[in-house]
């Protein structure tokens, strides 16, 4: 690892321990620093008002926004490496339209079903791969089509849960916050669960870098090094959409993580997987951690989902990209 | 030694390849030639073997294409296409480590053996000076050679190009195509190769092949296959041909 790499590494560390605590201090209530501190240093003493409020409402939350935009990070990072173009993104691809449909029909129709959330928003995020593919793939794959099949795809998907709010528009408030991509409502057990699965599908991620360096070369080297160029391909978008999907079950649509974050880590660390995925997971992070920790300081009481921050943010940047890349 | 049995390859209704039956010797550099779209890019991309369906008509050491696994395949031929992608953000010494992947099982990292390998062939190429440096940045001719490099550390027995020398300076095509030779007379590399100039095949190869529309006009030596004749008949151009120093040479009128 070179110097500056292993600078980016202790830098991005150093914010996210700052986040980290800076989350942990800021919400709507009083409970600030030096009851945080007497939490973790002299736990007997401390008020039953802190404890509730740090460890059941803001020590979930950090961590749901950490696990979130790790996923999300990795995911854009594998898809990105899949499709070997800087815009492919889960989120405008309507990876994560096809996952938060197939939550949304659970959600709303077939709540009795709900410990299949995950399973059903995997399925769902596959299916729209499967179909973006179909209609991306032409030659290989053109950035303009498959950001324009992408455009489809996210109207396909974005069609279908319009019809199912409406067939269910007397449960459709709590789906709303959801789809907004919101951290507020994440409960200890949410955590526990994004924490369980999130860890899986990132050690998967970890798992397939190597390939994910291979599929830089072109098809026929890689088809001449006696690599299954399909198979390869597919693995590798099938933890992507994993990875995914996992945060769009508990916390639903986050877009533009997966876009801007692998984007700024290979300008920062470089092309090379073994360093441009493990950074990525860790910005993202310390992306969607800070993202959140501003809405709670800027637009506090009123509860803006991060969501919505992060697209602020986010589609200006994306739109800088589409001018700079001279598509 | 490659074996090729009545192969006729399709695009389409367009027929590419028509009935090709060929033979091509171990250790022997044998060039492809013909016009544009005769089909000789396809018919060596089948050798490859990139088209599936025709596997059963290849034999390659007495063995059928498509009976080889992807990787026993890799450790027995490698290829070079035409380039079109640089790959970005990776150094020579890495894209030449791919070069051992055919050897390697999932998860397995590199042995001893494999980097001694990955040196051999920069060396071989002359490209260990770069080894640090990125493959985006060289030159054209320095980067086809660091993908040669990748080739020979598959340290497979046939190489097969289609057209090696495109988009290079003449230089650098004489540099390669030298390059090529040698490895074909010291390693015993079977060199199955495409190319454009009549005048280059006639200079490196043992044997030459010359294809017009999808189908083998006439083959042997290069200074008995290549005459007036055979270049009227296939190119349509009108030509003399003179010995210049070792080598005939083809100049049109």
């Amino acid at each position: 690892m070179s110097k500056r790499q292993l600078l980016c590494f202790i830098v991005t560390t150093i914010v996210l321990f700052i986040m980290i605590i800076l989350a942990l201090i800021s919400g709507g209530s009083t409970v600030n620093i030096h009851d945080v501190i007497q939490l973790v240093f002299y736990p007997s003493e401390a008020s039953d008002l802190a404890r509730i409020i740090i460890l059941e409402i803001r020590l979930p939350r950090m961590i749901g926004a950490i696990c979130v935009g790790a996923t999300l990070a990795a995911s854009g990072t594998l898809i990105k490496a899949v499709m070997r173009n800087p815009l492919a993104d889960p989120g405008l691809l309507g990876i994560q339209t096809g996952a938060s449909l197939f939550a949304m029909i659970i959600l709303l129709m077939y709540p009795v079903m709900l410990p299949l959330l995950p399973i059903a928003a995997f399925v769902g995020g596959i299916i729209a791969y499967l179909i973006l593919t179909i209609l991306a793939y032409k030659n290989g794959i053109q950035p303009l089509r498959l950001v324009l099949s992408g455009v489809a795809v996210n109207a396909l998907f974005g069609a279908a849960i319009g019809i199912i709010s409406i067939y269910h528009s007397d449960k459709i408030q709590n789906a709303l916050t959801w789809l907004n991509g919101s951290l507020a409502s994440i409960s200890p057990s949410d955590a526990r669960i994004l924490v369980i699965y999130s860890g899986i599908a990132l050690f998967l991620s970890l798992l397939v870098i190597p390939k994910c360096n291979l599929l830089a070369l072109d098809d026929l080297t890689i088809t001449n090094l006696g690599e299954n160029l399909s198979l390869t391909r597919f693995i590798i978008a099938t933890i992507a959409v994993l990875l995914c999907s996992i945060s769009v079950c508990i916390v639903g649509i986050i877009g533009f993580v997966g876009l801007i974050i692998p984007h700024i880590a290979r300008l920062l660390v470089g092309t090379n997987h073994k360093v441009l995925l493990p950074f990525s997971i860790l910005l993202g992070s310390v992306f969607v951690l800070a993202s959140d920790t501003f809405q709670l300081l800027v637009f506090s009481p009123t509860e803006m989902p991060v969501g919505i921050i992060i697209s602020m943010i986010g589609a200006p940047f994306f739109l800088f990209l589409l001018r700079k890349q001279d598509i | 030694m490659i074996e090729i049995q009545n192969l006729t390859i399709h695009y389409g209704a367009k027929v590419a390849v028509d009935n090709v039956s060929l033979q091509i010797k171990k250790g022997t550099f044998t060039t492809i030639i013909g016009p544009n779209g005769c089909g000789k890019s396809t018919l060596i991309k089948a050798i490859a073997g990139l088209f599936k369906e025709s596997g059963c008509h290849i034999l390659i050491n007495g063995k059928y294409r498509n009976a080889y696994e992807r990787k026993e395949f890799s450790r027995m031929a490698s290829f070079l296409m035409q380039f079109s992608e640089v790959p970005m953000g990776i150094n020579v010494y890495d894209l030449v480590s791919f070069g051992r992947l055919p050897y390697l099982k999932l998860f397995q990292s590199m042995r001893t053996e494999d980097h001694k390998y990955v040196e051999w062939a920069m060396k071989k190429t002359s490209v260990y000076q770069f080894k640090d440096q990125m493959v985006s940045q060289l030159s054209g001719g320095e980067r086809q050679r660091v993908f040669l490099a990748l080739a020979l550390a598959q340290k497979t027995e046939i190489l097969i190009l289609d057209e090696p020398t495109n988009h290079l300076d003449l230089k650098y095509q004489y540099e390669l195509l030298s390059l090529i030779q040698k490895l074909n007379k010291e390693e015993k590399l079977t060199i199955v190769c495409v190319l454009h100039d009549i005048n280059q095949a006639i200079r490196f190869s043992d044997e030459i092949y010359v294809m017009k529309n999808g189908k083998i006009v006439v083959h042997g030596v290069p200074d008995a296959c290549i005459t007036k004749e055979t270049m009227h008949q296939v190119y349509d151009i009108r030509c003399s041909i003179n010995k210049i120093g070792k080598h005939h040479n083809v100049h049109i009128l």
